[in-house]
């Protein structure tokens, strides 16, 4: 899994999202295989996630 | 069977469509329903009304107050409503009394020669209210039937039942109303005219309208109030017109500035876990662990992937979240 781009909300994004995060929400853009993948999540919590991605790919790249 | 009711269906499905492309000739896809526009245009006609009828009143009200600071004190033992009768009474307490969130004042009189007690509603706590202790001598003033000042020592102060102040309320509450009402009449417009053309999701002019206009209301209602007369109280109103769109303004301004914040996601960066740990977030996507109600992730050093925890998980304690 990897992540393409951490942006905001867009207008076109489900409600549902700034309904639960407001303005303090963002988007992990990934990739999985061929599928996209969506994390949305609190702002302060997104480096974390993506960190954990990030570290994911390295161990599994360096396992390999 | 089935065979007639796939007809029926048939023969029903076309004319239900017309009916449906009928009623949406008068309406470009994309434009909201009408009452969308319709609704706050409405609320903002009969505001604009009310604020209109509060307006018509004042002139009235100080006419009411110019002809009680005209009267002529009346001639001893001949009372009239036209002429002002100033009697001697006597205090017998103050209350003050709580009213909803208010206090209302309330001074005890009795008149000399008698000994039913009058309660009179003073307009605020002022000076002869504050002042006046039970067996004080004080000087009512009748006129119509009513007592509309307390007189004492070298002071007066007027009482609820005073036409002095009555503009004050209506104009107040006119020039609040009148600046909202305009508001909701214009999102009506804005909503049926300018909102199908504005693909910018934030209607920034409708907040720097909204925020100045009720600002400019507050400005209103407390000119009327301390304003000496009607010109003072609408001057300081109009005066009031650039720091309201200066409120106006300075809200778009900050929520711009934070909306362009929100934009700007460079400083994310991704930062390395230590130990395990729970985070609140939601993955959508075609994938197993896309799960409808986990609302949160389990990330950590000693894991490969974020992982999807239920709510129910977080909340029995296995999910902290720092």
């Amino acid at each position: 899994m990897t992540v393409e781009r951490v942006r905001a909300f867009r207008p076109t994004d489900p409600p549902a999202w700034t309904t639960l995060y407001k303005y303090d929400g963002v988007v992990l853009e990934c990739r999985d295989g061929d599928q996209a993948v969506f994390i949305v999540t609190r702002r302060r919590d997104a480096p974390v996630i993506f960190g954990a991605l990030v570290t994911a790919r390295t161990t599994t790249a360096s396992q390999s | 069977m089935s065979a007639r009711r796939e007809g029926h269906t048939d023969a029903a499905g076309p004319s239900g469509s017309d009916e449906r492309t009928m009623g949406m000739t008068d309406r470009a896809p994309g434009t909201p329903r009408a009452w969308k526009s319709l609704l706050p245009a409405g609320f903002g006609v009969l505001i604009v009304l009310i604020s209109a009828l509060l307006f018509a009143a004042v002139p009235a009200e100080l006419a009411d107050k110019r002809a009680y600071a005209e009267a002529p004190v009346c001639p001893a033992g001949t009372p009239s409503d036209s002429c002002r009768m100033v009697v001697p009474g006597i205090v017998r307490g103050t209350e003050n009394e709580a009213h909803g969130k208010g206090v209302r004042h309330w001074l005890l009189v009795t008149e000399r020669g008698s000994d039913t007690v009058r309660r009179l509603r003073m307009v605020r706590s002022g000076p002869v209210f504050d002042t006046v202790r039970a067996g004080d001598a004080v000087r009512l003033t009748y006129w119509r039937g009513e007592v509309r000042t307390v007189g004492f020592g070298g002071v007066a102060e007027d009482t609820q039942a005073s036409p002095a102040n009555d503009w004050r309320r209506s104009l107040g509450i006119g020039l609040a109303l009148l600046p909202w009402g305009l508001s909701l009449l214009w999102t009506g417009w804005w909503v049926r005219y300018r909102h199908p053309l504005v693909k910018d999701a934030h209607p920034w002019r409708l907040v720097a309208v909204w925020v100045g206009g009720v600002t400019l209301g507050i400005f209103g209602l407390v000119a009327s109030d301390l304003g000496s007369g009607v010109p003072e109280a609408l001057l300081i109103t109009a005066g009031a017109v650039l720091p309201a769109g200066g409120a106006g303004g300075l809200c778009v301004w900050w929520l711009r500035r934070r909306m362009k914040k929100a934009e700007d996601t460079s400083d994310i960066v991704p930062v390395p876990t230590e130990g395990k740990r729970c985070v609140g977030a939601s993955v959508s996507g075609s994938v197993p662990y896309s799960v409808d109600g986990f609302d949160h992730l389990v990330v950590g050093t000693d894991l490969p992937l974020p992982r999807p925890t239920p709510p129910a998980a977080s909340l029995a304690g296995h999910c902290r979240r720092r």
